[in-house]
């Protein structure tokens, strides 16, 4: 069978930064399989995206030794027009690939492209629309579609030019697990109709139940395994890339210490934060309705729901960036509406996702200052409370730090950066909105840590898609689905309740079903590293099989 | 605010129209009805423009608040360009003074009056003939209407990228205005203009940084759809029909009259009564 697919012996140094991104790398991708190439941030994975789809050397200045072959030839002297006949590719984020302002137009943005007769090209789209279940909305604004509709559409778009092949980056970065999930079904189907497609994603665990044919693992531009998933799952760094419940199970030995992080003992009874009948909404629009909650001062809270459900809405409520239509919001125990913006600075910190849309000024120590000058602070406590918090969120230790440029600094340390312009306003309780989306297993466990360990901080809300991280950190979760609250649980509980994980754009994942199976109390839950030995120790006393779940 | 473009005209005898006749009609009406400061040439222009905005069906509802502030705009300009400063009294005729200004001690006579109405009149009948583009044009439609004018298919395609993401970049603005709002970011309330711009910098430099990093990967995206080969398909087919045709004669009808008229001289004195 003729590889669609070949990368031979691929070096790639990017000629901008002059940094080697991708070292002797071979990939061979054929008909009917579909490749995972997995590793953490940083490891040459998109670049090896990129020179598979034509990206490089044609928009990223690099020079790349070694061959690239595409449906049997050579990409060198090929156009990315022509590569993109063969190679479908599907960004990361959905908004950034969608370019039609309605659905249509956009599906039939490739094949315009491509000078396709208009009636070839109306009936690729009927065709496709069909196939991913979009017919429906082929005339609507792309502008008004969820983040699920616009990953499929975007797929349509891709499907519609008939590739070959298809290169799917970071699938489950962006959207809640049951969308996500959508996709990859669709993805596989394509493999088994007879294509191909290389699936490059952190959460290796959700990719697994699609059955790769093959796994490329990849560290500092190197692959470090090539071959099946029974063998990647084998040697895969528990520490690194997140593995299904049982692998961790049948590893237990080689799992790394884990130290959880400190937790405040409750005590106070005033909650830190509580909605009372209140209906939630940005102007006439109401997104959340009938909300009851109280927030303790010392818990750690999680927020699970797909996307657009109102979790974000729901705790900007904290800090007035939307306010109660109907009921009322209070702060410790005081109506919200009596604060301002400014004072609650000091109650909450609020972490964006993306932390470009916090970074403006020239140096880190700019950064750092521009919150606690607003307060009023001394240049004196504003110098040591900057130093402070970049000891707490460990980026004291980079060189010249406060005169960096915060642009300069890793999408990592950017991420733990806006923690610490958060905590330098010496907030009591930290809210962070997907605090990992899109990382990797260690940077999310590093970030998190800061976030938790912070000594001033005495609660943490988090909003997050990763069913696994609310219920590995939080002490309990609160799941908002279709403008509602659903569930409000502790992990433990919310493992058990069944009804919920097939709804509410929750995915079921082996470490849910491990907690349901292993765990009886209903608290939190040990980290799954623990877990993982402590069910392995029972197995081996009881001489009986212990874990979660098997792979499929 | 919703900066979603409003297909609000949909359904209307204009919305049925070529999208290249609601480009070409606001050029002709401004060719014939720059220059003219005759208010009687201008009201007959006028006629024409309230026909055709009539015709666009855009529920008044959904335009208020552009009329509210198109006209208050106009007006203010007007009242300080044509009256306050007197700037214009080509006439002859009766120069009597009606009454002065006190402040800026203006006197106004019926010239000044006329003239006025003819400058009110003109930038009002052109935002009538210019509302079609706005709300009658489907969005999918500029691209391809502005590429079989001539443009570029770069060009004509970076039109409709501006629609797409237009949503996208306002929501950006606010979650940034947001996040910095929490970190105690207010909008300046200093008179003075380069204070008011360096405190705008929390906001424009991460929108400005974070829409480049956005369009790179946009480009990205159509370059591996195959966009900017020499040969495209619009699968938008457009072609004037026998109504097309009628109007952009009409238009280029009055837009001659008027030139001719203005060359004959027979406009460009100021009327009074």
């Amino acid at each position: 069978m003729t590889a669609l697919i070949e990368v031979r012996d691929a070096s790639v140094r990017y000629l901008s930064t002059g940094q080697t991104a991708l070292s002797s790398t071979a990939l061979t991708v054929a008909a009917g399989e579909l490749t995972l190439v997995c590793g953490p941030s940083g490891c040459g994975k998109s670049t090896l995206l990129r020179l598979v789809n034509g990206l490089i050397p044609y928009s990223y200045r690099a020079a790349v030794t070694g061959e690239v072959l595409v449906d049997g030839r050579p990409v060198a002297g090929r156009t990315i027009r022509d590569i993109s006949t063969v190679v479908g590719t599907m960004l990361q984020d959905p908004r950034k690939q969608v370019v039609g302002t309605t659905v249509r137009s956009e599906i039939a943005f490739g094949p315009e492209n491509l000078g396709l007769p208009r009636a070839e090209i109306r009936r690729r789209i009927i065709e496709v629309a069909e196939r991913v279940g979009i017919s429906h909305l082929l005339e609507r604004a792309t502008a008004g579609l969820s983040g699920g509709e616009l990953q499929m559409v975007a797929f349509a778009g891709v499907l519609v030019m008939r590739p070959k092949v298809v290169v799917v980056d970071e699938p489950l970065a962006n959207l809640d697990p049951a969308a996500s999930l959508r996709l990859m079904r669709e993805v596989r189907r394509f493999v088994d109709e007879g294509g191909a497609a290389v699936v490059v994603e952190h959460r290796v665990e959700e990719i697994l139940e699609f059955q790769p044919s093959q796994v490329l693992y990849m560290e500092d531009g190197r692959t470090r395994y090539q071959g099946p998933v029974d063998g990647f799952l084998r040697m895969a760094p528990a520490g690194h890339v997140k593995l299904p419940f049982a692998t961790l199970v049948a590893r237990a030995g080689e799992l790394p210490e884990v130290t959880p992080p400190p937790h405040h003992a409750a005590g106070e009874s005033t909650p830190r934060l509580e909605y009372r009948g209140a209906d939630l909404g940005y102007g006439a629009r109401t997104v959340l309705s009938g909300v009851d909650l109280a927030l303790g001062p010392r818990e750690r809270v999680a927020v699970l729901g797909p996307n657009g459900a109102g979790k974000s809405t729901l705790l900007r409520a904290a800090v007035m960036l939307t306010a109660a239509s109907r009921g009322e919001v209070l702060v410790d125990g005081a109506p919200i509406a009596e604060r301002s913006i400014l004072s609650l600075a000091t109650t909450f910190g609020y972490v964006f996702q993306n932390p470009g849309q916090a970074l403006f000024s020239a140096t880190v120590g700019q950064e750092l200052a521009f919150g606690p000058r607003n307060l009023g602070w001394s240049p004196e406590e504003i110098a040591r409370e900057s130093e402070n918090v970049l000891r707490a969120t460990l980026l004291d230790g980079e060189k010249d730090i406060m005169d960096r440029p915060p642009r300069t600094l890793s999408y990592g340390q950017q991420r733990r950066l806006t923690v610490a312009l958060a905590l330098a306003m010496r907030p009591r309780t930290l809210i962070l909105d997907e605090p990992t989306a899109g990382q990797d297993l260690r940077t999310t466990t590093e970030f998190i840590g800061h976030a938790l360990a912070a000594e001033s901080v005495e609660s943490v809300y988090f909003i997050t898609h990763d069913v696994d991280l609310a219920l590995t950190y939080a002490g309990r979760i609160i799941v908002v689905d279709q403008g509602r609250v659903v569930a409000d649980a502790s992990p433990a509980e919310l493992a058990r309740t069944e009804g919920l994980w097939s709804g509410a754009g929750l995915q079921e994942t082996s470490l849910v079903r491990a907690v349901r199976d292993h765990l009886a109390d209903a608290g939190s839950i040990p980290h799954p590293f623990d877990l993982a030995r402590r069910l392995s120790q029972l197995a081996r006393s009881n001489q009986t099989p212990q874990e979660g779940t098997t792979p499929s | 605010m919703d900066v979603t473009p409003r297909y609000l005209g949909a359904g209307s005898f204009l919305s049925r129209r070529d999208p290249r006749v609601l480009l070409l009609v606001p050029v002709l009406y401004l060719v014939a009805v720059a220059g003219i400061a005759d208010l009687r040439a201008v009201l007959l222009c006028a006629v024409a423009a309230l026909l055709y905005y009539r015709a666009a069906g855009i529920p008044w509802r959904g335009v208020r608040a552009n009329w509210a502030f198109m006209l208050t705009f106009t007006t203010i300009l007007v009242v300080v360009n044509s009256i306050l400063t007197s700037t214009d009294t080509r006439a002859g005729g009766n120069s009597e003074v009606l009454f002065t200004i006190p402040v800026t001690h203006s006197a106004i006579t019926w010239t000044t009056l006329s003239y006025a109405a003819a400058v009110f009149t003109r930038y009002v009948t052109l935002a009538m003939v210019g509302f079609p583009v706005a709300f009658n044009i489907a969005p999918s439609d500029l691209g391809v209407a502005f590429a079989r004018l001539g443009l570029s298919q770069r060009l004509a395609y970076g039109v409709d990228l501006t629609f797409r993401f237009l949503p996208s970049t306002w929501a950006s603005l606010h979650e940034t205005i947001d996040a910095q709002r929490i970190r105690g970011y207010e909008h300046s309330r200093s008179r003075n203009p380069v204070k008011r711009l360096i405190a705008l910098k929390p906001v424009v430099v991460p929108v400005t940084v974070n829409a480049l990093i956005d369009a790179e990967d946009t480009v990205n995206a159509m370059d591996l759809r195959g966009f900017g080969g020499r040969h495209r398909t619009w699968m938008r087919e457009l072609a004037f029909d026998r109504a097309d045709v009628l109007i952009l004669a009409g238009f280029c009808a009055v837009a001659a009259a008027m030139v001719a008229a203005r060359f004959l001289g027979l406009t460009g004195a100021v009327w009074v009564p």
